[in-house]
């Protein structure tokens, strides 16, 4: 039987080319059979007119190239998350010749059976491989393919994906598979499913499990034990904070001298040779040079400084995700991070959050659910990344000297309330797309493992790659446009990128946009320029300021102090403190910087990433006007 | 008697999910089933408890614990 279906046009964008759908449980495996059967030929992908994450590979499969994707992992098709509506989706519309092959977890099989049955009723091909059956046999469940396979009616292969020598087994059942056709789906894929088919799924997975030998009584295992420490009521908590602690100083400590280390090696030595090259050439100097120079090797040094950072994070994350510790964390932190709305595990992208939010945006894909994933990529940027610091610190020592650590903690807390408040307003202002709106705490815990060094390494590979791709453009077109900006003279006749600041385009935009700042007490372009500078990242705005006021801004910066107390004290009738506290929280509340920009489009989407960035100046502007106008009172 | 009050150690059979449509057929789907055999294995942090069933473990929150009816078999 063909079927009528399938006539549809497949699916275009990245599940076109796939032959081969990977379908399994969260944990099963799936990534890592993925990597062994694909290699380092894989790249990350959405899913179709969605922000959910697919790996699309090819699988060298008897001498042919056959485009294999990794689905997200789903414990059904009747769908209660965007992630396992994707792989509904995927099931439904992929390529009709495509083979679903489902990874079934030997230690968990009713469990897997039940996704099974749900896949065998899509009409497509469909091959099952059995893992994790060392682990059942150690624990006194022997289980076989053969009979698997007889029991379930379909072609299953046994094979441990960790070690891809054994994972031959699947070439022929697979071959045989594609060469099959799809019959006509049992039920309508996407969409509400019946407590019939329901039943009848449950019904036969217990056919199924009927006909192996049974399982030996559980006995207390490992992992069992390492729960009894990490998931204790009492010392479960210090110990989460403690690994929460790690990543924080990992972000920070670790990665800082690396970023600004890969920063001056663009600025200096890259730099010069580029200069001196176009030198050489007979096109150094002039506007020329400024655009490679001072625009794209700026724009790509940002890039480049990036990835260390974003390879450490995401190295710990992957690890903490490959050991089993990632579902431990989501246990411990559940109660707090439900009173926002979130899932326990949204405190790892946050805590990434304090050190640097570009790789934290990017941490969001650790949830679980898509809803969850775009809620905490919308408070990332509320969390004071270390680059903020270097803001509060330049004026809070100018304008609270005594008292500089205070406020500077205060700023923290702010940061904090933020989160704390925006995780509120967006669970309102998300809609929920079908997922429930506040989740309880149901999760399988996967057992304790070494995390497979390989795949993570791909994974780590395939994620800096996207970054360099989608983000890299980005910020090197935004850099090259505010170098513009700069460089363009509205005034006093000079030449391009000959111009004093003042009378660029760009000094000229922050004559005219400063009166916004009044209410805030600052409504001076200097300031308009260096929050406009801020824009591009945190660091800059100290910068831009030491450049608009044309001093040294490097040293002790006293002068550069100096000018700021004589110019708020100006703007702010008469209140700098007050002025300054409102320029701090406004550094804290608006836009990270263009990296963190690029990240959340890449991971959010454009029109999320819009009313984002949206929300983070009205947030800004609003909290400092409140703060200038109160404290001015006291 | 509901599965936030079993104490750690004890085997206990599902009677019923109460919670709701979402939340019952989720636990449906990972096998915590009416009729299902399972140990609470420990207590965990705010009234969470760990669950063994089969060879797997599964956290649940208290609420969550409160909704399913267990008996001794």
């Amino acid at each position: 039987m063909t079927c009528p279906a399938c006539e549809t046009p497949p699916a275009s964008g990245p599940l076109a080319e796939a032959a081969v759908l990977l379908v399994g449980n969260p944990n099963v495996g799936k990534t890592t059979l993925f990597n062994a059967l694909t290699g380092a030929h894989q790249r990350a992908v959405n899913a179709p007119g969605t922000t959910i994450e697919l790996a699309v590979g090819t699988w060298a499969l008897d001498g042919a190239e056959v485009g294999v994707a990794d689905l997200p992992g789903a414990f059904s098709l009747d769908a209660r998350s965007l992630d396992e509506r994707a792989v509904a989706e995927a099931l439904d519309q992929a390529n009709p010749a495509a083979v679903a092959l489902v990874v079934l977890d030997g230690t968990a099989l009713p469990r897997s059976l039940y996704l099974l049955a749900q896949v065998i009723d899509t009409g497509r091909p469909v091959v099952g491989l059995l893992t994790m059956v060392d682990v059942a046999r150690d624990r006194g469940l022997a289980l076989d393919a053969r009979s698997l396979s007889r029991a379930a009616g379909i072609p299953i292969v046994s094979a441990d994906p960790r070690k891809r020598s054994g994972l031959q087994v699947l070439a022929a059942p697979v071959i045989a598979a594609l060469a099959a056709t799809r019959v006509a789906p049992r039920v309508p894929r996407v969409g509400p499913v019946s407590e019939v088919d329901v039943a009848r799924w449950f019904a036969w997975v217990e056919r199924v499990t009927d006909s192996l030998p049974s399982a030996a009584p559980r006995r207390t295992t490992v992992t069992d034990r390492v729960d009894r420490v990490l998931l204790h009521p009492w010392v479960g908590v210090p110990v989460f904070l403690a690994v929460m602690w790690g990543l924080f100083e990992l972000c920070t400590r670790v990665a800082g001298p690396l970023i600004s280390g890969i920063a001056s090696f663009a600025g200096g030595p890259v730099a010069d040779s580029v200069s001196s090259g176009l030198g050489w050439l007979g096109i150094g100097g002039g506007w020329f040079e400024g655009l490679v120079i001072d625009g794209i090797l700026t724009g790509l040094g940002v890039v480049f400084s990036f990835l260390p950072l974003l390879a450490l994070v995401f190295t710990a994350l992957g690890v903490l995700d490959g050991s089993g510790y990632l579902a431990r964390a989501a246990v411990v932190a559940d109660r707090a991070m439900r009173v926002i709305g979130l899932d326990g595990r949204a405190v790892l992208p946050l805590m990434v959050g304090f050190g640097c939010n570009v790789p934290a945006i990017e941490a969001t894909r650790v949830l679980p659910r898509a809803r969850q994933r775009l809620i905490a990529g919308l408070l990332v940027p509320y969390t004071s990344c270390s680059a903020r610091l270097t803001v509060y610190l330049l004026l809070a020592a100018a304008f609270f000297p005594g008292s500089a650590g205070t406020v500077i903690f205060g700023l923290y807390l702010t940061s904090v309330a933020l989160v704390a408040i925006g995780g509120l307003a967006f669970r309102k202002l998300v809609p929920t797309n079908g997922e429930p709106e506040r989740e309880s705490l149901v999760l399988v815990l996967p057992p304790y493992q070494w995390p497979d060094l390989r795949t993570l390494w791909h994974s780590i590979a395939a994620r800096l790659r996207g970054f360099m791709r989608e983000a890299g453009a980005v910020i090197v077109i935004a850099l090259v446009a505010m170098w513009a900006l700069a460089a363009i003279p509205v005034r006093g006749g000079y030449g391009v990128a000959e111009v004093p600041i003042a009378d660029s385009a760009f000094g000229v935009g922050a004559k005219a946009a400063a009166p916004a700042l009044a209410p805030l007490g600052l409504g001076d372009w200097h300031i308009a320029a260096a929050l406009a500078s801020g824009f591009v990242a945190k660091e800059v705005a100290v910068g831009a300021l030491a450049e608009t006021y044309a001093v040294d801004g490097t040293g002790d910066g006293t002068a550069l102090a100096t000018r700021l107390r004589e110019t708020l004290a100006e703007t702010s009738g008469g209140h700098p403190r007050a002025a300054a506290l409102a320029f701090m929280v406004f550094a804290l509340a608006y836009t990270p910087c263009l990296a963190t920009v690029a990240q959340m489009k890449r991971s959010l989407g454009r029109r999320w990433t819009t009313i984002g960035v949206g929300v983070q100046l009205v947030v800004a502007w609003v909290l400092g006007a409140l703060v200038f106008q109160i404290a001015r009172l006291l | 008697m509901h599965l936030a009050e079993v104490s750690p150690g004890r085997e206990v059979v599902i009677g019923a999910l109460h919670g709701t449509p979402d939340a019952s057929s989720r636990l449906r789907e990972i096998g915590l089933r009416p009729g299902a055999l399972i140990r609470v294995v420990q207590r965990s942090t705010f009234g969470a408890i760990i669950v063994a069933h089969g060879f797997s473990s599964v956290a649940l929150d208290r609420d969550t614990a409160r909704s399913i009816t267990v008996a001794v078999p």
